[in-house]
């Protein structure tokens, strides 16, 4: 089968890559752009491991297909830091130990900023919706979600 | 003389019932030899698949630990964990 | 929480653990994570039936594809013999395991592996796993647990006797083991007791539900040396297991620990590993195998469902005189559920003279089950805590009072034997007992449930390194992977006896080769064992400085004690000498006799025995049967918190884990005994929005036997949900349901028959 030729932005810098059709993003990302930070945990849409911002809107990007990203702008957890300054939800995620196995954080992280950035002051029930997408099996949500708000008090009071 | 305490489960297989049996040893080895002279099979089940706690401390492996008249002996399952 | 007492510095700080930035910026090396050159990805053919001989394989159309570099079936792996050989802790019949990593003769279940292909891409790998053509003649099966004990029950294994028993039965069953364990006279406990409760329970299926799937890259050389890299709770595991399998030398196989994205348990076997090596052998090239959710869900991990029948008496006052349990787990298709700690467990919380446990081990078509954090206590725990709850509240006594009166203490001889030394129950009762959420009001169609756990602990060998490297920061070693924050513990607890600073300690999790035998990461042993091996080592490391600081200054090195991270002269008698810091010892050790390291290779003995106590409000809807927590509060005795931050999180969620065990988990089979429900769609883990906080409260009693009172923290919270969400289900709507999960048909069924 063809593959095709796709061009891309990841992460702020113009990408290509070869795929076929049926590849998804999440897929792409991993074997072909080497970016394993995104993670699958069911390839279904049912975990929000592999969740990405394309085009400024959240996705699992194993229900992308690698072809779709033709064009349009994606980002990846290995995008969030700036160089050595992480975000600060990434931050936060350490000083509260958010995270334990931390396979569930990419998408946690990325899915968590995506609402932040919308929504510098979400409720607990809003950032609990918000994040039911995301399965995190280690750690019940509790330090996930005071992260999440924490994140957002020190953002507004910034 | 030690005292050895067996399960229920595991002195009907081994002992005819009696939990409470009592061997001569001075450590752990000696007790599995002694068990095992006594009642066959029992020494090698304890030493190949069970545990034995000794004054409320279970050792998965034991084999040198000394025994005396006052130590509380018990054998039981082995523990894992996830 | 507790405030950690001022002696120590580093040890019960909240700092940052070592792996951290690696893991929220997605460097971190997971399992799937590995790419080698020349790589190819392998894939497994699985049985779609629950039982079926296995009449012949054909491989020929899948060899023939262009891209296919190998096909394996159970042909190419050596047989191993029946017996069963300590691995570990754990007894392991290889044949066994053997048959569930790859099916000889049958397959015992959906989702068994029977055969397993290598391709240049994972695309083609599906389709040469399409082209094998199995012929199977399928047999019946079993599921059900009490179905399987059955007279009539399709037998899996027709050379398989229940143990246990004298004299040895004479016909085959799906009864595998049984075991016993009696204190006083039970029955004479029920003649003493006012009032007796006796009741049937049953428990389904669950999964550990790990996010990461399994996943390996294994590279066999021509010279038969193996490299494997993959996620699971003890690369040393991993290489026993293999080297067993497949007769390959230990020293032959290097393990390298992938980061771990969760295991509780179910990542204490080997799976894929054997087959990637088998693959690689054949293919002369490195291969990476991962699992789909789907396979996860049919072919891995999973722990038993279970029926049991709790008897218990109680005088008028509470006092509980006398308690039965009888038993029944299933194995899934090999012998090995986890009844035995499921029967020690089921009353070790309480103080009883006349208490008799019996168990049954029962094989059925299902995967085989392996370990689930305190594997079998949450079963038998939820029979035993709520039955206690019903004579509590048929007496008229308080949840926590009841378990007061009656809890163990240090000195009580619990079911199985062994007495207690120094636990914590009693604290966590009173903990639960003082927080503002026991004492909140209730509304309507709100109830309120309580229960408490036990879990033993363990110890095990693990070993550990400490090198001072030139400029004195610290490179740690050891060998249990990391599943949850354990390499923070390690560093803290060696920064606390070195007295040097945290940052200044690097910690790393090493492969088979640079370190010795470390038992599983599991039974919450790491922080107590390994952490016990750290300071060990540590120790040792500190009696070199003070050598090297006793030659420069050329006196004995009884002369000198070790403080705050200084070689320091014992008193004014040795001589007035300035403080050496261990930087500056560092920085002469070539002229003092070279590198100065400490290490530690170790059994550890005297893990401490861990007690927790849950409080769970709830309120049913009575139209839709829906349950929804309202609020949680986890108690539990970690000995000894090293991170506070971590222990609560393995409170958390454990706790959580026990909470979709008690309300959505379960497997389920349709008539052919197939799962209808292998994807996080139709098995439903809790999510966020499912839960409130999870208020979690440390009490510390310190293990007497760890250098920091350790006790071990990860199996516990798992144990209380299942009664404390069932009992506060029972107080909300005033049915005792018996079974979980509390789905909303199962309540929406009970409440109408009430009515
Ligand atoms: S891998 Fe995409 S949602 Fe699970
Ligand atoms: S930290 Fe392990 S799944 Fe979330």
């Amino acid at each position: 089968m063809a593959k095709h030729h796709i061009t891309t932005t990841i992460n702020g810098e113009e990408a290509e890559y070869l795929c076929e059709p049926q590849e998804t993003l999440l897929d792409v990302l991993r074997d072909q752009v080497g970016l394993t930070g995104t993670k699958e945990g069911c390839s279904s849409g049912d975990c929000g491991a592999c969740s990405v911002m394309l085009d400024g809107r959240l996705v699992c990007s194993c229900l992308v297909l690698g072809v779709e990203a033709g064009g349009k702008s994606v980002e990846t957890i290995e995008g969030m830091a700036d160089g050595e300054d992480l975000h600060p939800l990434q931050q936060k995620f350490l000083e509260e130990a958010a995270l334990q196995c931390g396979f569930c954080t990419p998408g946690v992280l990325i899915a968590a900023k995506a609402l932040l950035d919308t929504n510098n002051n979400p409720t607990e029930t809003e950032v609990r919706y918000w994040l039911a997408g995301n399965l995190c099996r280690c750690t019940g949500y509790d330090k996930i979600i005071r992260a999440v708000m924490d994140t957002a008090a020190d953002m507004r009071g910034a | 003389m030690v005292k050895v305490t067996l399960s229920s489960g595991t002195a009907q297989q081994f002992t005819n019932g009696v939990t409470e049996v009592n061997v001569e040893a001075k450590n752990v080895r000696q007790m599995f030899k002694a068990l095992e002279a006594n009642f066959p099979g029992l020494g090698e089940e304890i030493q190949t698949s069970m545990s034995v706690a000794i004054d409320g401390v279970i050792l998965p492996d034991p084999f040198l630990e000394e025994v005396t008249e006052a130590s509380e002996i018990f054998v039981l399952p082995k523990i894992g964990g996830g | 929480m507790n405030e950690q007492p001022k002696q120590f510095k580093w040890v019960g700080t909240r700092a940052i653990r070592p792996d951290g930035v690696d893991k929220v910026t997605g460097r971190a090396m997971y399992g799937a994570d590995l790419s080698l050159p020349g790589m190819v990805e392998g894939k497994v053919v699985r049985s779609p039936h629950a039982h079926a001989r296995i009449i012949s394989i054909d491989t020929s159309k899948a060899e023939a594809l262009n891209g296919v570099t190998a096909v394996i079936t159970a042909a190419d792996m050596p047989v191993a013999d029946s017996k069963p050989v300590a691995s570990g802790e754990a007894m392991i019949n290889f044949k066994d395991l053997a048959n569930n990593v790859l099916a000889r003769e049958k397959a015992l279940y959906e989702g068994q592996a029977v055969a397993a292909v290598a391709a240049k891409t994972a695309d083609i790998a599906e389709q040469a796993a399409a082209l094998i053509v199995v012929n199977y003649e399928v047999l019946p099966h079993v599921i059900d647990v009490m179905e399987a004990i059955k007279e009539d029950a399709p037998v899996l294994h027709d050379d398989m006797f229940t143990g246990g028993v004298k004299p040895k039965p004479e016909k085959a069953s799906n009864v595998a083991n049984r075991v016993e364990f009696a204190l006083g006279d039970a029955d004479a406990g029920f003649a003493a007791a006012d009032l007796v409760i006796e009741r049937q329970f049953t428990t389904e299926p669950v999964h550990q539900g790990y996010i990461e799937p399994h996943a390996v890259v294994a590279d066999m050389n021509p010279d038969g040396k193996v490299d494997v890299f993959c996620s699971s709770q003890g690369h040393f595991m991993v290489r026993a297991f293999c080297s067993q399998l497949l007769h390959i030398e230990m020293s032959k196989i290097k393990v390298t620990a992938a980061e771990i994205g969760g295991g509780f348990g179910g990542k204490t076997t080997v799976y894929l590993e054997p087959l990637a090596i088998m693959l690689s052998r054949k293919s002369g090239r490195p291969v990476r195998m991962t699992m789909s959710r789907e396979e996860v869900f049919r072919g891995s991990g999973a722990t038993s469902g279970a029926a049991m029948t709790i008897k218990m008496g109680a005088t008028k006052d509470g006092k509980i005189t006398g308690a039965y349990a009888e038993l029944y787990l299933q194995a899934g298709a090999f012998p090995g559920s986890p009844v035995g700690p499921a029967a020690m467990t089921a009353f070790a919380p309480y103080d009883l003279a006349n208490v008799k446990v019996v168990g049954f081990d029962v094989v059925s078509n299902r995967q085989k089950v392996v370990a689930y954090r305190a594997p079998g206590a949450p079963i038998s725990e939820y029979g035993v805590e709520s039955v206690v709850d019903e004579l509590a509240s048929e007496l008229g006594i308080d949840p926590i009072e009841i378990r007061s009166m009656n809890g163990a203490k240090e000195g009580t001889q619990a079911a199985y034997g062994v007495k207690f030394g120094t636990i914590g129950f009693q604290e966590t009762l009173d903990a639960a007992k003082a927080t503002e959420h026991f004492k909140t009001p209730l509304g309507p169609n709100q109830g309120r449930g309580v229960a408490s756990g036990f879990w033993f602990n363990i110890g095990g060998e693990s070993c550990a390194g400490i090198r001072i490297n030139e400029d004195g920061s610290i490179s740690l070693t050891e060998g249990s992977p990391d599943i949850g924050g354990s390499r923070a513990s390690m560093a803290l607890m060696a920064a606390e006896t070195l007295g040097v600073d945290y940052n200044k300690i690097k910690p790393s999790v090493v492969d088979t080769d640079a370190t010795g035998y470390h038992f599983v990461t599991g039974g919450s042993r790491v922080t107590f064992a390994t952490g016990m091996a750290v300071v060990e080592a540590s120790k040792a490391a500190i009696d070199e400085l003070r050598a090297r600081a006793a030659q420069i200054w050329d006196v004995d090195v009884e002369g000198v004690v070790w403080e705050d991270g200084h070689a320091k002269p014992a008193s004014t008698n040795v001589g007035d000498f300035e403080p050496m810091s261990l930087a500056e010892l560092a920085k002469v050790a070539n002229k003092t006799g070279g590198p100065i390291s400490g290490h530690a290779d170790i059994n550890a003995k005297g893990a401490g025995p861990a007690f927790g106590t849950h409080i769970c409000d709830v309120e049913v809807d009575p139209d839709t049967g829906h349950v929804t927590v309202l609020r949680y509060t986890a108690v539990q005795d970690a000995g000894r918190a090293i991170h506070p931050g971590y222990v609560e999180g393995q409170i958390q969620g454990g706790a959580v884990q026990g909470i979709g065990w008690a309300l959505n988990e379960e497997y389920i089979y349709d008539e052919n005994g197939c799962l209808e429900n292998a994807g996080f769609l139709d098995y439903r883990v809790p999510v966020a929005s499912d839960l409130p906080m999870i208020d979690a409260i440390i009490v510390e009693v310190p293990n007497p036997t760890h250098p920091f009172g350790v006790r071990g923290v990860g199996e516990v919270p798992i144990i209380p949900p299942l009664a404390a969400v069932s009992n506060a289900v029972a107080a909300a709507t005033g049915v005792r349901f018996n079974r979980l999960p509390l789905s909303p048909p199962t309540i929406l069924a009970g409440i109408a028959a009430k009515k």
